[in-house]
């Protein structure tokens, strides 16, 4: 279990699957926080805030104060998708 | 994820008339093939007697998810059919080992794929095994798009009708294969339950994949816009990062990417992290043991279909390598993929009436 199995795979929570230790406890926890911040950081312009769920994947924050749980960052893009909001492409501008 | 106590589905997909079915039928009457611990699903209603196996004959149920496109589709007869299974793993003396899908000829594995990662009940009972793809080496000319989504999606391929190949030269339908998918492993018939059986539980030699991809550019078949991309590059520094490049880069892109698969250096953790996944379907990250060889670089592959393989290298410097302010992620022109959720949200409706 790392942060990227909490943020792309789906099923356990962010501090589940293992013996993680003191040390890889808390390595987990700032990586999701850093995963939820960055993502943060992208979708600021659309003033939705994403917080690392400390169960299961991420909380997403809309304007409108309204919240949804999901359990990976592509939850996120079809959550974005649903509600017509442009997504980020990493190809675009290149 | 940690999901080893959970059932493997493989997944037997090949074109029309490749062999899959004459392949499943010498698996399972073979004294070296599959044991009564194998599950076999069908795609369609079988002739085949398989009387040591369950065969469950299903529909063609497809609900498509409301945000989802055609790849994301969740097939609900699957669902039910692996959940029949796994109750009777459960009455059974010797539990099931594993699950065996055949595909119809036509079929993209990208949805049976997205329904084994969604579907909750089946994230507790199964997690997926490999992808094979079965391959005529008879068939010389130039592939439909179902073939190439299948050949591209296999970890493995075993070629059939080698006899009937003519003047074909021996190495010309592996080297089809390697153009196309450079991480499969090309496997002979006889040894295709054997094969299947050693990965039930993840067995990658980290050494072997990474001494086999070459890093470039490869222009895969005549009158296809089908391209394989190797790169070797830095693994990445930040996790999250990567976390978000990649997940969004299949999102957005998934229509056009038919494979993606990654053996990556975790240096915090002295780990290899394997990624791989089918279009818009994520694996769960496996992680691996530490590699023998001296390397810490990232191997990326990606099979991409109408989609410059260069733009994907320079958005994983720019955004996986770079420092965190200095490349911006621009939006995707949501246009391009509304219309696909619109279909999307009128077949669900569809499907509640």
């Amino acid at each position: 279990m790392c942060s990227l199995c909490g943020a792309l795979g789906r099923g356990p929570a962010w501090e589940q699957g293992g013996d993680l230790g003191v040390n890889g406890r808390w390595q987990l926890r700032r990586e999701a926080m850093e995963t939820a911040a960055a993502v943060s950081d992208l979708l600021a312009p659309r003033r939705i805030r994403i917080a690392a769920n400390p169960d299961h994947g991420f909380v997403v924050s809309f304007p409108t104060g309204g919240a949804e749980i999901v359990q990976s960052l592509g939850e996120i893009w079809h959550l974005l998708l649903r509600r017509r909001i442009p997504l980020p492409d990493p190809l675009a501008g290149l | 994820m940690s999901a080893r106590s959970t059932i493997p589905v493989h997944i037997l997909t090949g074109f029309l008339g490749s062999g899959k079915t004459t392949l499943l039928n010498q698996a399972l009457t073979s004294s070296s093939g599959f044991g009564a611990d194998t599950a076999i699903v069908v795609n369609e209603f079988g002739d085949v007697a398989l009387d040591q196996m369950f065969i469950q004959e299903r529909s063609e149920e497809t609900l498509v998810l409301k945000s989802g496109c055609i790849c994301c589709s969740i097939r609900i007869d699957l669902v039910s059919t692996l959940m029949q299974l796994a109750a009777m793993s459960d009455a059974r003396a010797r539990p099931l080992s594993r699950v065996v899908i055949e595909t119809s000829g036509i079929s993209d594995p990208a949805p049976i794929l997205t329904t084994l990662g969604s579907d909750f009940r089946l994230l507790t009972r199964f997690h997926v095994g490999a992808i094979v793809c079965v391959v005529d080496a008879t068939d010389d000319g130039s592939p439909r798009a179902e073939a190439v989504a299948q050949l591209a999606a296999a970890d493995a391929c075993v070629v059939t009708k080698r006899d009937l190949a003519g003047s074909q030269p021996e190495g010309s339908v592996g080297r089809r294969i390697r153009r196309l998918n450079p991480d499969a492993a090309v496997i002979p018939a006889d040894r295709f339950a054997s094969w299947i059986e050693s990965r039930d539980t993840p067995n990658r030699d980290i050494a072997q994949v990474l001494a086999r991809l070459k890093p470039e550019v490869t222009a895969v078949l005549p009158g296809h816009s089908v391209r394989s991309l190797v790169l070797r590059t830095a693994s990445p520094a930040s996790w999250p990062r990567f976390a978000i490049w990649l997940s969004a880069l299949m999102f957005a892109h998934g229509d056009r990417i038919l494979r993606m698969k990654g053996l990556l250096y975790d240096q915090a953790r002295d780990t290899w992290v394997a990624v791989h996944g089918v279009r818009r379907f994520l694996h769960p990250p496996e992680h691996l043991p530490s590699g023998r060889g001296s390397t810490r670089d990232a191997s990326l592959v990606f099979i991409v279909d109408g989609l410059d393989p260069a733009l994907i290298e320079r958005s994983y410097r720019q955004w996986v390598l770079a420092e965190p302010d200095a490349c911006p992620l621009a939006e995707i022109d949501a246009a391009r993929l509304v219309p696909e959720s619109t279909v999307a949200l009128a077949m669900n409706e569809g499907v509640a009436r």
